[in-house]
């Protein structure tokens, strides 16, 4: 696939004992350079605040590559003002450019009043929300839905509704021009293809869920589709440009 | 040699993308991803009869030397040993297929032992749909294999279907604790946990499969070729592991 540059819109970094999961930013780099991702948006494993105090590492990490990577700090909104602090400080003061907000691992509701909030928040400052959904209570494609009816914030509906809800995730995003769908991790070529012919290639964006999923394997899923190379380019880079204000011909990450 | 561990042929109940699954329509997509071959079974037939489904797909396989075709049994009907014992003893498939999430009952109901019985009496391998919530997690499916220990089991989907990640160590328990489990990576999004499972328990209990027709067989076929395998490990996955589970 000739097409570059690309930005995956949905990375991961982070070390943290109590998962187990240990991605330090060089194996993220690695990963980028053989698939050729030139941006990536990342985020911890972990929430904040919470015990494992994920945003002063995502902070280390954005400074140490600050070409490759565009932070979303990973919040968890039941902690309320203090989350909002927070994020507002992230992106107002260390140019974090979005919002990660996990429900599974937060239990947190994506319509409840506290979560609204928050995502009210994100529109004020004009960053996007990436939002975790699938196959679970708390991030199911009606229940983002729900949230995007609340606010005027852009929803990035991360892996398309899972294995279960996908083609529901589409529905969904059809149904809220606020709602942008992140084809990581999710099996189905087919459900990217009727989204772009559905909604349109501007509402699609290339990510990936790497380091635990293989970027390489995420970008055949886009690969195989029957684009036009505008959609492609779209899907790959210019969508998640505009919503990053990412321009990499000038050199990475736009101030 | 590239062999599909998990192919599926239509008619099939859940059809809503039109895709009309028949086994011509699986070989040319075979074709195109450099597939040679492949472990097949039916689909859920839209007159739900797993019997005559199992007799179309002899039939179909009969002439296709480079397919082996395994029954689907549905525990719950009356004369589920039956289906499975003429599939098998009659019909000349090679193994039996479970989907609990399809057939909407554990992995682990009594219901399932009759049929387990019959694999383990004529000693042919028992794919299970696996990782499913709430029918055939990971460590229900240990329970099972390790009750059968002479049963070889090919789990689809790693046993694990999460697109929140939270079941991985659930699968690699489970891999680690049985040595009659074959790991299928269809749906696998999880690059560590291919890798893992090829490191931890070797190539030869883990088999690339592309779960057609629902899954796309060049994506699929990537996972495996661009994963952090040496090309030993890659040729088993890609097609050893399996064709040697079926001969």
């Amino acid at each position: 696939m000739a097409t570059k540059p690309i930005i995956d819109a949905h990375a991961h970094v982070d070390e943290v004992d109590a998962f187990g999961w240990h991605d330090p930013p060089e194996k993220l780099i690695g990963l980028m350079d053989e698939a050729g991702i030139d941006v990536s948006v990342v985020t911890t494993y972990a929430d904040e605040p919470g015990p494992e105090d994920g945003v002063s590492r995502l902070l280390e990490y954005v400074e140490a590559y600050p070409d490759r990577f565009v932070g979303f700090p990973r919040m968890d909104p039941r902690w309320g003002q203090e989350a909002i602090d927070t994020f507002e400080r992230m992106i107002t003061e260390h140019d974090m450019r979005g919002l990660k907000l996990h429900p599974v691992s937060n239990l947190s509701n994506p319509f409840a009043d506290f979560t609204v909030e928050m995502l009210d928040v994100a529109a004020d400052l004009d960053v996007p929300v990436l939002l975790h959904s699938g196959d679970r209570i708390m991030c199911l494609p009606h229940q983002i839905g729900e949230a995007a009816d609340r606010t005027d914030a852009t929803l990035i509906m991360g892996h398309v509704g899972g294995f279960f809800n996908a083609r529901e995730a589409v529905d969904v995003a059809a149904e809220h021009d606020n709602v942008v769908l992140e084809t990581s991790a999710f099996p189905y070529p087919r459900v990217i293809q009727e989204a772009v012919d559905r909604l349109g290639a501007d509402r699609v964006i290339y990510g990936s869920d790497q380091p635990a999923a293989n970027p390489q394997v995420e970008l055949e899923k886009i690969r195989v589709l029957d684009l036009t190379d505008d959609q492609r380019r779209k899907i790959l880079y210019e969508n998640a440009a505009a919503l990053l204000d990412v321009d990499v011909a000038t050199g990475g990450v736009a101030q | 040699m590239t062999f599909d561990a998990n192919a599926n042929v239509g008619p099939s109940v859940y059809d809503d993308f039109e895709f009309e699954p028949t086994f011509d329509a699986l070989e040319a997509a075979h074709d195109e991803a450099g597939i040679d071959g492949g472990v097949v079974a039916p689909l859920k037939p839209p007159e739900l009869d797993f019997a005559a489904a199992n007799e179309r797909l002899a039939d179909d396989v009969a002439d296709r030397p480079d397919y082996v075709g395994i029954a689907r049994v549905d525990p719950r009907v009356d004369d589920a040993v039956a289906q499975a014992e003429r599939a098998i003893d009659d019909l000349g498939l090679a193994g039996l297929k479970l989907h609990p999430w399809e057939e909407s009952l554990s992995i682990t109901s009594p219901m399932v032992e009759p049929v387990l019985d019959i694999a383990a009496d004529r000693d042919v391998p028992v794919w299970i749909h696996a990782g499913y919530p709430g029918v055939s997690h990971a460590l229900s499916v240990r329970s099972v294999a390790q009750d059968y220990p002479s049963v070889s089991f090919v789990l689809t989907h790693g046993a694990q279907l999460d697109i929140s990640g939270l079941s991985l160590t659930d699968a690699l328990l489970l891999a680690a604790d049985t040595e009659n489990t074959f790991f299928e990576l269809s749906g696998v999004y999880r690059r560590d946990l291919i890798e893992d499972l090829v490191e931890r328990i070797g190539a030869d209990r883990v088999a690339f499969g592309t779960n057609a027709p629902y899954f796309h067989p060049v994506v699929e076929t990537s996972r495996v070729t661009t994963a952090a395998l040496d090309s030993a490990a890659t040729s088993a996955v890609l097609g050893e592991t399996i064709q040697s589970l079926v001969d």
